[in-house]
């Protein structure tokens, strides 16, 4: 499974959330690959899984993969109970 | 520790703004100050925020930043709070009181750095005391907690 985060500039908040995916998929005893980038270059990154701040989000739908929209980037269970919600509609 | 990567000149408290371009002038200022970056860094963060407020990372926090090739010159970052809260055209996490503002080279530092931050603004109690803090003593004092 592959999970890519992107922001504006693909440098600063894409980074961080990637951080907090990596130890919420070890909370939930998930193996997946986690990337990020900016928003211009995510087209070109097949994935699975696409997530992004809200703004960003709504840019995302059209790549193929399911979308997870955060409105709190800092907020460790909203993306917890996203990511494993995206999860389970891939199984 | 976010504490390591702060120079202590880089923070304001409680900064008078009259709207959010102001805000975003007043915190990359103190980066320019440092020669973390150039002018066109802020004419960057401002253009970037106009097309697309995504920046707006949380409730009342503010994280700004362009791209490394927008003319930052080394990573750094600066850290104001501001006298009365701003609205910034973001429909869930608006006004703003925190602007956290960040020159990213790309490398390892930086990515030490943007760790030390989330860790940093994942501990909700200190982030609402940095809020409030009366001066920069006091926000110093909660960014080494």
């Amino acid at each position: 499974m592959k999970i890519l985060v992107c922001c504006g500039s693909g440098l600063g908040s894409s980074f961080m959330i990637e951080m907090n995916i990596k130890k919420v998929l070890v909370e939930l005893g998930v193996e997946a690959e986690v990337n990020h980038s900016d928003l211009s270059s995510a087209a070109g990154i097949k994935s699975d899984i696409y997530v992004g701040t809200r703004d960003i989000a709504s840019q995302l739908t059209s790549l193929g993969g399911i979308v997870v929209s955060l409105n709190n980037m800092i907020d460790k269970k909203e993306l917890k109970e996203k990511i494993a919600e995206a999860i389970e509609k891939i199984k | 520790m976010l504490a390591n990567y702060i120079d202590e000149r880089c923070i304001r408290t409680n900064v008078n703004c009259k709207n959010w371009q102001d805000a975003i002038r007043a915190g990359a200022d103190l980066l320019l100050q440092a020669v973390c970056i150039e002018p066109r860094y802020i004419e960057a963060i401002i253009r970037h925020h106009r097309e697309l407020p995504y920046m707006v990372i949380a409730p009342g926090i503010m994280l700004a930043h362009a791209r490394s090739e927008e003319g930052a010159l080394a990573v750094g970052i600066s850290i104001i709070t501001l006298a009365e809260p701003i609205i910034f055209g973001s429909e869930l996490n608006d006004p703003v009181k925190l602007v956290i503002t960040l020159a990213t080279t790309d490398g390892e530092k930086h990515m030490e750095l943007l760790a030390s931050l989330m860790e940093f603004l994942m501990k909700e109690e200190l982030v609402g005391r940095l809020m409030a803090a009366k001066d920069v003593a006091e926000a110093v004092t909660i960014i080494k907690s």
